[in-house]
């Protein structure tokens, strides 16, 4: 029982990252970014060629850190760069962008690494395992399951009390008033970007001990964040985590007590939500805690 | 087939190349499947044997049901004190294949093992921390999976913290399949790929210089893939050979498929085989046990001892007929 919960707990820390990342631009920017899974890939590539570096635990346990900063640069870049100038020319010209962005990346990211999966676990075999009355976890497990908690109790912290957290859930309110007030949306927007594609690339290096790389897992974690945001309510942190941890449980205890059927109950709640409650659980138009 | 090509080869899957077949078949053109492991690959209709075998086409690789058979005599030789077994496949056809033929060989050599119900992870899956929890919680004596690629390096890995293989503070035996090179220095007995000479035999030469080729390139070992190709190409290299030896003159396509049908000898990193005529197939004696780390020198894994040797009826069905049909009859 307790080792599926920390299972489910790790997959649900996980899909937090990212669909928190993809509900904040698309509720600040209205722009479902179907590139944000490669943000995802690139950060564990980028902690792979960090951790190449050396063995030392704390250059490991940094990686995801920097390889969440590299992915939001080149997130502001591509914002900057690409998309600003699809913005009010409709839905199918950001939808064709961040989706051909996927292909432009997946051969980046081959010429870069190459075509064979990667993986590095020398973090969680240093870490060794932690007895919990009985069964024994990997500790990296467990860090990795806190130190996604504390990035989300951070951004709460960022979006409901502070003025910059005001400004962006302002502009998801009204870009235009907001702009009128003085503020530089253009960088509402770039920094929104970071964020997002900062989680994404964050949460892929929490996972190359874990899962390791290979072309393919970024439209494999998009797909996954997209169920948490249809589940969870578009624009909603809050759906976002309930709807992770909803759905890494379920995953988790699926394989464990429906093993057959244990991803078809996962788009089976998708599938009722979508039915029931068109909106997502905690539906909304709005970035909101 | 508009290139007029002679030969087809290193097409992988079972579906693939029983579409590839008729196609080859129709145009005289050789088709040599290296790496399918189907048994019918070869036959003219996949349900029907009777209906004989496609004129130009070879299989050149073990089966699957060698695969299992071989892994089944390596715990019933190697490991005798095994009493609980669990496996792990992926969900698709080649995973429960696997599970069958290991299940029914397991059946008949150790009836008085337990067989716990296999586990079926969804192939490519990245996360596999809720079967290991599975299989921590079972602490079985032995596990069993045919993953392969990716997946069995991302289960190898998610693995190996749980403490619960021997060699990393356990007592459980994991029986690996294919790509083994995650365990590669980590002093984990992974057992060899059921095949001879754990995927070809590193004192073939030729062979050898690939894999130090390609791992110093690209990082990786390459041993199943290159092992296939190779004894693919060198089967087809025997036969021209032979024909060439039996008319004194090089010889045509005709001339050439009678000497394939009739391969006596095939030197590949497999070691040596011979040609089945009625179904196509060549056969080999194999050799498997545990995996060594790298005892020749080379920078490569090697099969070390215990190992068994099994000739080719010990493993393979006879022509024309299935896996768990020929287990039954044991």
């Amino acid at each position: 029982m307790i080792p599926q919960i920390i299972n489910g707990l790790i997959f649900a820390s996980i899909l937090f990252l990212v669909a928190t990342g993809l509900t904040i631009i698309w509720g600040i920017l209205r722009v479902v970014n179907f590139a944000h899974g490669s943000f995802y890939l690139m950060g564990v590539f980028i902690a792979y060629s960090i951790t190449r570096l050396s063995t030392d635990p704390a250059l490991h346990l940094a990686a995801p850190f920097i390889a969440g900063a590299i992915a939001g640069i080149v997130g502001i870049a591509f914002e900057r760069g690409l998309l600003k100038n699809v913005y009010g020319r409709g839905e199918l010209f950001e939808l064709l962008l961040t989706y051909g962005m996927i292909f432009v990346f997946m051969d980046v990211f081959r010429i870069l690494w190459g075509s064979m999966p990667i993986s590095d676990p020398t973090i969680t075999f240093k870490l060794g395992v932690i007895s919990l009355g009985g069964p024994v976890v990997p500790l990296y497990n467990i860090y990795l399951i806190v130190i996604a908690a504390v990035l989300a109790a951070l951004l709460w912290f960022l979006l409901i009390k502070t003025k910059v957290g005001m400004i962006i859930r302002a502009t998801s309110f009204d870009t235009e008033v907001t702009s009128a007030f003085g503020v530089n949306v253009n960088w509402v927007y770039a920094l929104t970007f970071f964020l997002g594609c900062f989680l994404a690339g964050f949460a892929g290096g929490l996972m190359l001990p874990i899962t390791g790389a290979w072309i393919g897992l970024d439209v494999d974690m998009l797909i996954l964040a997209l169920v948490v945001l249809v589940v969870g309510g578009m624009g909603s942190i809050k759906g976002a985590l309930v709807a992770s941890l909803l759905i890494g449980l379920v995953r988790s205890f699926g394989i464990s007590m429906f093993p057959a059927i244990e991803l078809a109950i996962v788009y089976l709640i998708m599938i009722v939500v979508l039915i029931v409650k068109p909106s997502g659980l905690f539906g909304g138009v709005e970035v909101e805690g | 087939m508009q290139d007029k090509v002679d030969v087809v080869t290193g097409i992988p899957g079972t579906n693939h190349t029983l579409a590839v077949a008729p196609v080859c078949d129709e145009n005289n053109t050789f088709f040599l499947q290296c790496q399918a492991r189907a048994e019918y690959g070869t036959w003219k209709d996949p349900e029907d044997p009777s209906k004989g075998v496609f004129d130009w086409v070879f299989h050149t690789a073990n089966s699957t049901t060698s695969h299992a058979v071989q892994a089944a005599y390596m715990v019933k030789e190697l490991f005798p004190e095994t009493k609980v077994i669990a496996q792990i496949h992926q969900d698709y056809a080649y995973g429960y294949d696997n599970y069958n033929y290991f299940t029914a060989a397991i059946k008949k050599l150790m009836p008085d093992a337990e067989l716990l119900d296999p586990l079926y992870p969804k192939i490519f899956s990245p996360d596999y921390t809720p079967y290991v929890s599975e299989l921590v919680e079972a602490k079985p004596d032995f596990i069993f999976t045919s993953l392969w690629g990716t997946d069995f390096t991302r289960f190898v890995d998610q693995l190996i913290p749980y403490k619960l293989l021997k060699g990393t503070g356990g007592n459980t035996i994991l029986e690996g399949y294919w790509d083994f090179y995650p365990a590669i220095g980590r002093d984990i007995p992974v057992f060899g790929h059921p095949q001879p000479f754990n995927q070809g035999s590193i004192e073939y030469e030729e062979y050898r210089n690939i894999l130090i080729w390609y791992k110093k390139k690209y990082g990786n070992l390459e041993m199943g893939a290159v092992a296939d190709i190779i004894s693919s190409f060198y089967t087809f290299k025997a036969a021209v050979e032979k024909a060439y030896d039996e008319k004194g003159a090089f010889p045509t396509r005709d001339e050439i498929r009678d000497a394939m049908e009739n391969l006596r000898k095939v030197s590949t990193p497999y070691g040596e085989g011979i040609m089945r005529k009625e179904d196509h197939r060549v056969l080999w004696t194999i050799e498997c046990g545990v995996l060594a780390e790298d005892t020749k020198g080379y920078g490569l894994p090697y099969l070390y001892k215990p190992k068994i040797t099994l000739e080719p009826s010990k493993h393979e069905p006879p022509a024309f007929m299935k896996g768990t049909d020929w287990i039954a009859k044991w």
